[in-house]
């Protein structure tokens, strides 16, 4: 049997600055709901307020869960490790996917991740 | 139906791995894998919803990747009462028809020609993974969302057998009276893990099972690790990306996959042969682990098959202000019908499995093939069928015979 290609998505397809969904909403709810109820396990303010965009969102969601997993970042999936891109939603070649995830290994050590903060990785 | 243990399929299988996606319906996805398999309950093209006009309008092939379902179809308890019985307030005994999804998408934006979006349908060559797998192992025709409703009670079905009386997003279960199957594996003495894709996606079981068991937890990238160096747990949940968001080391873009409207589709059919691959490609992996996809609910979207009902799941009743409607629900009968999938090289290709299976079908599943010790368990698990059994051939398929995907970049 041939192995069936499997195409991406044009990177247009990408928007970190799409309005959360509902289940999103829901999401953050959760996580609001821990953080009230213990305290807020040093999240930033302006991270938890952030989060009317999917990136925003992420980003919180991120910081909720490394807090409650008590530990520093895990490593990220194996995505093809190319230069983040300057522009959100430009069309460039440093675009990744999960396309390449389980092919490419990543080099970076989760140390070295973590160093960058996440607001300066975005522009 | 109990587990005939005797299958070489089911002597052989030591692990078993599910994939749940999101918001997606059975024939929105593989409904037109009738033309080529009557047995597949799909569409013949001449089902159909009225719109505001009056007009009848039939199912179209015409579902895009992204942009179609914008905003994300409404599928609230009361909306997935307008769906299936035509009426936001009434269930049973009216019928269940399944008239009113355009009127229920209609009524978001009042736009006539975006209602009818909800009715269309992919054709099968624009999910190539999904439709190979369904056409290559067992795809299951009565496969329902637990509830009809939205996503995070839906989920809970598939952690714990039932959603302890939700029908909403809000499950916060305290004092729960049944432990998540996580749990029961952990005490049995076998492995398991929750696999969410990154810190920045993270889980919908965070109330309950992140807040409380965060070691239960491991990211996407710790689940391939897992497979490549045969360590994968004897029991593994995945979670796909739920948003698109910077790559958490810094190096780009991690695009949403879990295929919950708007965001592409062709993402998470790359994530699902990702997934696939990690287990279909290690010799180690890929005769003793049984793969389930799953979506979640229908979000919204046009299915055919009316949902049948259920055993109660006693003793949980959803009040008339829980459900937004004016019925009390005692999770007596199913949501929607989502896509299903068994993948195992001992299952035949072409399967179609006609028993009616819903979320807490895993659990029960998982259960039973690991004989974990009898615990208290919801009623509707106690009830639930078991999948396993569909692992029927008395030989292992050749290599060759089974399919594999290759990945492509972004151009």
């Amino acid at each position: 049997m041939q192995p069936i290609p499997v195409p991406a998505p044009p990177r247009s397809a990408y928007n970190p600055n799409r309005r959360i969904s509902d289940l999103l909403k829901s999401q953050l709810k959760h996580f609001q709901h821990i953080a009230q109820k213990r305290g807020s396990l040093g999240i930033e303010p302006a991270i938890a307020r952030n989060i009317d965009t999917e990136a925003g969102a992420a980003h919180y969601i991120a910081a909720m869960t490394r807090a409650l997993r008590g530990q520093a970042p895990a490593a990220a999936p194996k995505l093809a490790v190319v230069p983040a891109p300057k522009a959100v939603r430009k069309p460039a070649a440093e675009v990744t996917r999960i396309a390449a995830a389980a092919s490419k290994p990543t080099t970076k050590s989760s140390k070295k991740k973590s160093a960058i903060p996440a607001s300066k990785r975005k522009k | 139906m109990v587990l005939d243990r005797t299958l070489p399929g089911v002597q052989n299988l030591r692990h078993v791995v599910v994939l749940m996606m999101e918001n997606r319906s059975f024939d929105h996805m593989l409904g037109a894998l009738k033309a080529t398999n009557p047995n597949i309950d799909g569409l013949t093209g001449n089902e159909s919803n009225p719109d505001n006009t009056g007009a009848v309008i039939q199912v179209q092939p015409q579902a895009q990747y992204q942009s179609q379902l914008d905003p994300d179809p409404n599928h609230d308890f009361a909306n997935v009462n307008l769906q299936i019985f035509n009426d936001p307030q009434n269930g049973p005994p009216l019928s269940a028809t399944m008239q009113g999804f355009i009127a229920s998408y209609y009524n978001q934006q009042q736009n006539t020609a975006q209602s009818h979006n909800i009715l269309n349908y992919f054709t099968p060559d624009k999910l190539p993974v999904l439709t190979t797998l369904a056409k290559q192992y067992a795809v299951f025709n009565r496969w329902f969302a637990s509830i009809p409703g939205p996503t995070i009670c839906n989920r809970a079905f598939a952690h714990y057998g039932t959603s302890f009386g939700q029908v909403s997003m809000d499950v916060l279960y305290l004092g729960k009276p049944y432990q998540a199957i996580y749990d029961r594996m952990l005490a049995a003495g076998h492995t398991c893990k929750l696999f969410y894709f990154d810190e920045a996606s993270s889980t919908m079981e965070v109330v309950n099972l992140l807040q409380n068991e965060p070691s239960l937890f491991g990211t996407f990238q710790d689940f391939l690790t897992a497979c490549t160096q045969n360590a994968l747990p004897d029991y593994c949940f995945i979670e796909p990306n739920y948003t698109d968001h910077p790559a958490e080391d810094g190096s780009g873009e991690a695009i949403a996959n879990d295929q919950h409207p708007d965001h592409d589709v062709r993402a998470g059919e790359q994530f699902i042969a990702t997934v696939y691959n990690a287990i279909r490609t290690n010799p180690n992996l890929w005769p003793n682990t049984a793969m389930l996809l799953v979506y979640d609910e229908h979000g919204g979207i046009f299915d055919h098959v009316p949902p049948p009902a259920c055993t109660p799941d006693a003793p949980f009743t959803a009040q008339p202000a829980e459900t937004g409607t004016l019925d009390a629900f005692a999770f007596d009968r199913l949501g929607v019908r989502v896509p299903a999938i068994l993948i195992s090289p001992w299952v035949a290709a072409g399967s179609v499995i006609n028993d009616t299976f819903e979320h807490a079908c895993i659990p029960a599943t998982v259960s039973e093939f690991f004989q974990l010790p009898a615990v208290p368990r919801s009623a509707r698990e106690v009830a639930a069928n078991t999948f396993l059994g569909n692992l029927t051939l008395e030989v292992m398929r050749a290599d060759d015979a089974c399919p594999s995907f290759v990945i492509q970049p972004s151009s």
